[in-house]
């Protein structure tokens, strides 16, 4: 027998409290002179019989329920008999994302309808008897359901925009489990299966499996896998949006990319909303992913703005809009700190390649500059020096916690320092052969492919002098294959990176700036965003001014909740535009057998599958000790109580004889 | 000195409102003296008893006239005798007596009895009788004969104030002992507790009654005695020996009063079967009432 409050078990020898007390009792007794001691000798010897054995009983039946008590408050559990073969409570865990919102083929219900629909028919065995949770992939909070038959009018269970977290989920289950500790626990997991929102490789995975498994109750888990043949469906998300100002002239270039899924090449009529202005637009939709890509003349006096795409309804109505935010235009500026004068011509330049035609500038920026980098207009630092102490990296780490972006560049000896956890090591070389790129992260970073899809030539590049980096931080791209080249540690809305080369000559090529511009031209793009009050978010991140602001939708009359439903959004001067995770328009979904293999050893069964493997199911049994708590007591009780009726009968036996005259 | 113990012993007016009940002794006495008991011999007073033959020998001036002048016959008139009683008070001094006895001045069972004894004394001395007395211990410890001399009764007193209830109960002893010593019919009133078995003194009272005394028995008992009525563990100390008990006394109550009731009814019974005047007393109630109860039953209200 397992416990869910095993600490209660240190109260255990309460249990014989009622013995103590009544030792005590026995001593605290007070001296008498009696005279009739033949009577109590004779009532002592009769007690020994029946009395005695009546006191007992008592004493034990105090103990007992006392016992009882006790075990009923440690949460028992254990198999057999009392086992109903349901389980103590069931959380329903509901994946929200957008992707559920896909119907199946020939269809008209959304896969999370189905779902519900699913838990509902499958929950009506155990109505009465089990408890109801809902956890879904947004709040993952549970919430108690006190009537599944509301379960699709719950705002919780109503679409969204966001993203869902699997292994997160079942970590947050396990966590709750943990805590508010019911008995027997099923987890029914529904779910399409989407890679990127199941994250089989995630750590969390087996966190979160091992703490299920640990637990003392046996959790089972079902899965009701939604990964049937979507109907055909389209998606349409602003893959790239620059603002242009250029000889005084604005204009927004727009990169729109339509994705397909089961639908042949086809004209589709896009409908464009510039700031209210709204037009439809028709795109020639051929293959499974197109890049349209549109400019947008805006008014010389504009200051910022708003609009957004969308897609005639389709098969998932989720991922048909996207909108965007843009801010007035606004010079963005690099500060170079450097050691050696050698290399900051470079630098400024690299940074702020066109100032004349693109609002850009560089500086050179001095120690006195360093400490209110926070209040500063620069949207990146770089810098090449041995890394800074005291109040100059509790600045420096300040402006990037705000949004800030830092490229450290090696100083070319050994420091003992550290920023964030990343620091520097040895200085290597190899002149006569000189290492190059081995691994790249081309998807997002400084490394990234270009709007176009073309790869920046990264393998060009060759690398005479290196400096190690020591630390723990995200590497985007590799020397060889061990050796971090370039290492990203974020902190708060900012992040720092470490190149493991320098710009010059007797260091690298990265100064013929094929690769060098860009990549600082993308970190100041970056670090740019923090001076912007307009923003692009995703669904599910934290809404900029605070959780008790008031949101209002632009884009639709509708009233909408930012937290979940993508859309443009305005309160007071803030305007956001709020779209769908990029990764749910992602089609690649798991086997289920793939998806099984994350549980590991935890016992699961398939919907309308056979349960595969076996567990014992351990029910709570505190009900059971409560149960023969109060027998025990009741039978206290009944043990204790006086025989009133002979008492009675025997005395009005003796006062009557007492009444009768005595014959003399 | 001396009026100490009367004092104590003896309330005057609870004694002049009992005078007006004269204890009467239910079966005839021998006494040599005349007085108010009947006598089992014929004797000279006011009251007809019976004819009987002439025998020879007989006192002719007894010889009824008037029967002998109508019918020719001899006759002879006789008459009751009144005499007077031999009153013996035996009062238990054994320890269990002792209860009752603390510091917030309640009296113990055996200053109870003394207030009984010197009662009854008193009023059988008033009423011309002889009164003797016997304090019963282990075994009877003091003793005065029973005499009509109203100086007697100051003796009687100061014994009984000399008196230390202790040691076991030896009243069956003390019973038997002075159903021998006792020649003469007597009134024999026996004030005890009774804590002791009931079979030996059965016999005990049996011998008394054998004996042709008429036996009157007051049981004293305290109030605690009958309720039992305790709610915490008592280590109970004999009175009468070193023995000891502990116990839960709510856990033996019942035990206890059935024992206790028993024994009380048995009592009841025994004397009821040996024609023993039997009455109960509590040290919470008044004797007087008792005492007054007790003369009335005997016939004192005739």
């Amino acid at each position: 027998m397992s416990f869910l409050q095993p600490w209660v078990l240190f109260a255990l020898p309460l249990a014989f409290l009622p013995v103590v007390i009544h030792l005590l009792n026995r001593m605290r007794h007070r001296p008498m002179d009696w005279g009739g001691m033949m009577f109590l000798i004779s009532a002592t010897r009769e007690s020994t019989r029946h009395a005695e054995l009546r006191q007992w009983l008592i004493l034990a039946c105090r103990c007992l329920a006392l016992l009882g008590l006790i075990l009923a408050l440690s949460r028992p559990l254990g198999g057999g008999w009392w086992n109903s073969g349901k389980p103590d409570t069931v959380i329903l865990m509901l994946d929200r994302s957008a992707s559920m919102e896909a119907t199946a083929e020939n269809q008209t219900a959304s896969r999370r309808e189905n779902a519900l629909e699913s838990f509902q028919a499958a929950a009506a065995p155990f109505k009465g008897s089990t408890r109801f949770l809902l956890l879904d992939s947004t709040a993952r909070s549970p919430l108690e359901l006190a009537d599944l038959d509301f379960l699709t009018k719950l705002e919780q269970s109503r679409a969204t925009d966001t993203a869902a977290d699997i292994p997160a989920m079942f970590r947050a289950a396990a966590e709750w489990i943990r805590r508010g500790g019911p008995g027997s626990v099923e987890l029914w997991l529904a779910t399409d299966l989407q890679r990127s929102n199941f994250r089989p490789e995630s750590e969390l995975w087996t966190t979160a499996m091992t703490e299920l498994a640990s637990l003392p109750q046996g959790v089972r888990v079902r899965l009701l896998a939604l990964d049937g043949p979507p109907a055909p469906d389209r998606s349409v998300e602003f893959s790239e949006v620059t603002r242009r100002d250029l000889n005084g002239k604005s204009s927004l270039e727009l990169a729109l990319k339509i994705s397909s899924q089961g639908v042949g090449s086809t004209e589709v009529p896009l409908t464009f909303n510039l700031g209210g202005s709204s037009r439809q637009v028709d795109v020639e939709v051929t293959g499974s992913s197109l890049l349209h890509r549109m400019s947008e003349s805006l008014p010389d006096q504009a200051e910022g703005g708003w609009g957004f795409v969308q897609l005639p309804s389709d098969g998932n109505s989720r991922n048909n809009f996207s909108g965007v935010v843009f801010s007035k235009s606004q010079q963005l500026e690099a500060g170079v700190f450097v050691s050696e004068e050698k290399d900051h011509r470079l630098l400024l330049l690299a940074a702020a390649p066109l100032p004349e035609k693109i609002p850009q500038k560089s500086r050179i920026l001095t120690t006195e500059n360093l400490t209110a980098l926070e209040g500063s207009t620069l949207a990146l630092l770089i810098w090449q020096a041995p890394l800074p102490k005291g109040a100059i990296q509790e600045s420096l780490t300040g402006y990037v916690t705000a949004g800030g972006q830092i490229l450290f560049l090696p100083p070319g000896a050994e420091d003992a320092g550290a920023v964030a956890g990343l620091g520097w090591g040895e200085v290597l070389a190899n002149e006569e052969n000189p290492a190059s790129a081995g691994t790249w992260n081309e998807v997002e970073g400084p490394l990234a492919k270009t709007q176009q899809g073309l790869n920046l030539p990264v393998d060009d590049l060759r690398f005479l002098r290196w400096q190690k980096i020591n630390g723990e931080g995200e590497v985007l791209a590799r020397l060889g294959r061990e050796e971090g080249l370039i290492v990203r540690k974020t902190l708060g809305r900012g992040a720092i990176y470490f190149c493991a080369t320098r710009p010059s000559r007797d260091w690298s090529n990265l100064g013929q700036g094929s690769v060098l511009v860009p990549m600082l031209q993308r970190l100041m793009q970056e670090g740019g965003k923090r001076l912007q009050g307009n923003l692009n978010i995703r669904c599910g991140e934290p809404l900029p001014g605070g959780p008790m602001r008031e949101w209002i939708s632009l884009d639709a009359p509708a009233k909408k909740n930012p937290k979940v439903d993508s859309g443009i959004y305005r309160s007071g001067d803030l305007l956001v535009a709020v779209n769908r995770p990029t990764l749910e328009d992602e089609t690649d979904t798991l086997e289920i057998s793939a998806a099984v293999k994350a549980f590991g050893e935890l016992p699961i069964q398939v919907f309308d599958q056979e349960k595969s493997g076996g567990v014992a199911r351990q029910s709570e049994w505190w009900k059971i000790f409560l149960f023969f708590m109060a027998l025990f007591l009741v039978v206290e009780g009944w043990l204790a109580l006086p025989v009133r009726g002979k008492e009675a009968g025997r005395e009005e036996r003796s006062s009557a004889k007492e009444k009768e005259p005595v014959a003399g | 000195m001396a009026e100490e113990p009367l004092k104590s012993f003896l309330d005057p007016q609870v004694a002049a409102r009992l005078m007006r009940l004269p204890l009467q002794a239910r079966r005839p006495m021998a006494g040599t003296m005349s007085g108010q008991h009947k006598s089992p011999h014929r004797g000279s007073s006011v009251e007809f008893a019976e004819y009987r033959k002439y025998a020879t020998g007989d006192d002719i001036r007894r010889l009824d006239w008037r029967v002998l002048a109508r019918s020719d016959r001899y006759y002879m008139k006789e008459y009751e005798a009144e005499t007077n009683l031999r009153c013996h008070v035996i009062l238990d001094c054994s320890g269990s007596m002792k209860f009752g006895e603390n510091k917030s001045g309640h009296e113990s069972k055996l200053d109870y009895g003394r207030r009984l004894a010197a009662t009854l004394a008193y009023l059988s001395m008033q009423q011309g009788d002889a009164v003797g007395f016997h304090a019963v211990g282990a075994e009877v410890v003091k003793e005065i004969p029973a005499k009509r001399n109203p100086a007697h009764l100051r003796n009687i007193f100061e014994l009984m104030n000399e008196l230390q209830p202790q040691g076991p109960t030896g009243l069956v002893a003390g019973l038997h002992e002075l159903a021998e010593k006792i020649r003469q019919r007597a009134l024999v009133i026996v004030i005890s507790d009774f804590f002791c078995p009931l079979s030996p003194l059965k016999e005990a009272l049996q011998h008394l009654e054998f004996k042709k005394h008429d036996l009157a028995v007051f049981q004293v008992l305290n109030r605690a005695e009958i309720d039992f009525s305790f709610d915490r563990p008592i280590r109970f100390q004999d009175l009468e020996s070193h023995f000891h008990l502990v116990t839960e006394p709510g856990t033996i109550r019942d035990r206890y009063l059935n024992a206790f009731n028993e024994h009380n009814e048995g009592l009841r019974h025994e004397c009821a079967q040996f024609k023993a005047d039997y009455r109960r007393v509590v040290t919470d109630e008044s004797y007087e009432e008792s005492l007054a109860e007790f003369l009335l039953d005997r016939g004192g209200g005739h």
